[in-house]
């Protein structure tokens, strides 16, 4: 019964014709503007100092064929290598002002990372870490790794390419702004009165919801995820997995439009909408990384986890820099409950609103 | 003839303002009733709870024989409202607004084609279909908007000033139109302030004048209310002689 009235709200939505282009341009503008403004300060995170990383053999758990593979891997990326007998691993690397311990054990390694140099020590854990299960893969090769090796992967932030990072934060952060492709359609509603007449029909509350809903996360869902396909030929950005990268900024399209169909909801009025919903989403991307790269940010953890915008700028990070993220169900699993909760309190309103004969 | 519509002691009040107040109209099968009243007599405000788009504060309407608000789901099809203020999107060309608001009645597929083929043709808009509603002129807009209202077949038709600020030519058209739904079956309220129109189309006249109806009846019975020689005065002249000659619109 809606699906005519879902067709011609998308129309409505397209024919506002800025708000589109907006979607597509504007971050492919700003990941061109960022990319190149961060480039030095990311390139200042990655090599800058070098990186001094001791380690320590643990009985005769390394093969001589695996040690020189990190060594070499260790040369690389530019990091010297110390190797210690017997020492305490938290009292040297205070001692000789080392990033990172490593000790090295049966089957698996533990990393020890200096206070005062957290990045250079999450640096060089990744390398190592990148370093040892490639090499475990390689000594055996069709067997998991993770059957010959338990490595273990503390809490810790590969380095990423600026473009890459802020492509794909751009394009979330973009995604949460949704509401504003619905402002044509909104705008001609309520000048001409149009949801008064949808009282003179059997329409439902939930049906005048989903009749904006669907529409608005249809356009802004092509709106995303062309402006990520853009980026890839246009600046180079590496996705890791596009397809899901893909889920994962149509579950967050998802949840910012009902978000901001809640709070268009409340309001009945587009100034008060964006102004509400332009403040929650700069917090949300503020403690989530879409300004400052959430991993040196000085944000605790307990607070980005607050952003749904962190976990999906984290889930697509780590999708592009290490192929995998524990974040991806995080992020999607937020979303809904975003989409349940907001589209609930959205309906509510309008029916509130409505009842009181107000159109 | 069978009663259409009934309202019983309808009245609404906003803040502590009385706009309607009780108000009992009849209107049977087959009439072009109009609801004649000077600017805020409470029209519109009638035309809307009737819709059930706003809420009475007392009283209640019965449509087909039914409570209305009860039987909702039922009896909303059957109502066709053509609102003062234009419900139409400038975005959107005729015929995707046609398609817009006929769907809302459950009118899919081919049988919704045809309908907005025909609501359109009915308004004198078929060569106009693929326009967008906002390049339209002020009358062109007004038909469009009655179009967008009868695409469901509605058997009771309520026109809210459906000719305000348009030529000659097209209200000419709209009276017409409307003289011919009621032909093909369909009962009629009609509101408007232009004594002429009224007197022209309808088969049956109440003024209101803050809120009441103050007198009921055809043109002549009217008339008569007010002078015995019904041929020298006319309807203009009984609206004021009933309602007053002071501003309304205060
Ligand atoms: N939502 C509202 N809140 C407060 N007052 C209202 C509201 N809607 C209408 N009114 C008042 O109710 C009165 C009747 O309005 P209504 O629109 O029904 O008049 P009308 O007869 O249709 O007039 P017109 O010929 O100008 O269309 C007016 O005085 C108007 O100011
Ligand atoms: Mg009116």
């Amino acid at each position: 019964m809606i699906r005519y009235l879902i067709k011609n709200n998308i129309k409505l939505m397209l024919r506002s014709g800025t708000n589109i282009l907006l979607f597509v341009i504007t971050p492919i503008i700003l990941i061109a503007v960022l990319s190149s403004a961060f480039t030095d300060l990311m390139a200042h995170y990655e090599e800058d100092t070098g990186i001094t990383v001791g380690y320590e053999i643990d009985g005769d758990s390394m093969t001589e064929e695996l040690m020189d593979a990190i060594k070499e891997g260790a040369d690389k990326e530019d990091f010297d290598l110390k190797e210690y007998k017997g020492a305490d691993p938290k009292e040297t690397l205070k001692k000789d002002d080392l990033d990172a311990f490593i000790v090295f054990e049966d089957g698996s390694y533990t990393v020890y990372r200096s206070d005062e140099n957290k990045e250079q020590g999450k640096i060089a854990e990744y390398t190592i870490g990148k370093i040892y299960d490639r090499m475990a893969s390689s000594m055996l090769p069709g067997e998991p790794k993770s059957e010959l090796l338990t490595v273990e992967h503390p809490d810790f932030m590969p380095a990423v390419d600026s473009v890459d990072y802020y492509g794909i934060i751009e394009i979330v952060y973009f995604g949460w702004c949704a509401i504003i492709c619905g402002a044509g359609l909104f705008a001609s509603e309520k000048k001409n009165k149009i949801t008064r007449k949808f009282k003179v029909s059997n329409l439902s509350e939930l049906q005048i919801y989903l009749s904006r809903y669907i529409p608005i996360v249809l356009v802004v869902f092509l709106g995303t995820n062309l402006a990520a396909l853009i980026s890839i030929p246009l600046f180079g950005v590496h996705w890791g997995n596009i397809a899901i990268s893909m889920v994962v900024i149509t579950f967050s399209v998802a949840a910012a439009s009902a978000l901001g169909l809640m709070v268009y909801s409340i309001f009945e009025n587009m100034a008060a909408t964006v102004v509400v919903v332009f403040v929650m989403v700069w917090g949300c991307g503020f403690f989530g990384g879409s300004f400052e790269t959430y991993m040196f940010a000085a944000h605790s953890q307990s607070v980005k986890i607050l952003s749904p915008i962190y976990h999906a700028n984290r889930a697509l990070v780590e999708l592009s820099c290490i192929g995998k993220s524990d974040y991806i169900s995080s992020s999607i699993l937020y979303d809904i409950a975003i989409i349940l909760v907001c589209s609930f309190i959205g309906i509510c309103a309008g029916a509130i609103r409505r009842r009181g004969g107000k159109a | 003839m069978q009663t259409i519509l009934k309202t019983n002691d309808l009245t609404k009040k906003y803040d502590n303002k009385v706009v309607v107040d009780n108000l009992n109209i009849e209107i049977k099968e087959g009439e072009i009733f109009g609801l004649l009243g000077p600017n805020g007599a409470g029209k519109s405000t009638t035309m809307n709870m009737i819709c059930d788009i706003v809420k009475p504060t007392l009283g209640n309407v019965e449509f087909m024989g039914k409570d209305f608000l009860k039987n909702r789901k039922e009896l909303i099809g059957k109502l066709g409202y053509i609102p003062q203020d234009l419900a139409i999107h400038g975005n959107l060309k005729a015929w995707e607004n046609v398609e817009l608001f006929t769907s809302l009645y459950g009118i899919k597929g081919a049988e919704l084609k045809k309908r907005i083929d025909e609501s359109l043709e009915y308004v004198g808009l078929l060569e106009k279909k693929n326009d967008y509603a906002k390049t339209f002129s002020g009358g062109m807009k007004r038909r469009l908007n009655i179009a967008c209202a009868i695409g469901h077949h509605p058997s009771l038709l309520i026109f809210d000033e459906p000719t305000v600020g348009i030529d000659p030519q097209s209200r000419n058209f709209i009276l017409e139109k409307i003289k011919e739904s009621n032909k093909n079956g369909a009962t009629v309220i009609y509101t408007s302030h232009y004594m002429e129109e009224v007197e022209a189309i309808c088969t049956r006249i109440a003024i209101m004048d803050n809120g009441k109806i103050i007198a009921t009846g055809t043109g002549e019975e009217l008339k008569k209310m007010v002078k015995d020689d019904t041929s020298s005065i006319t309807l203009e002249e009984v609206f004021l002689t009933m309602t007053g000659k002071k501003l309304r619109d205060y």
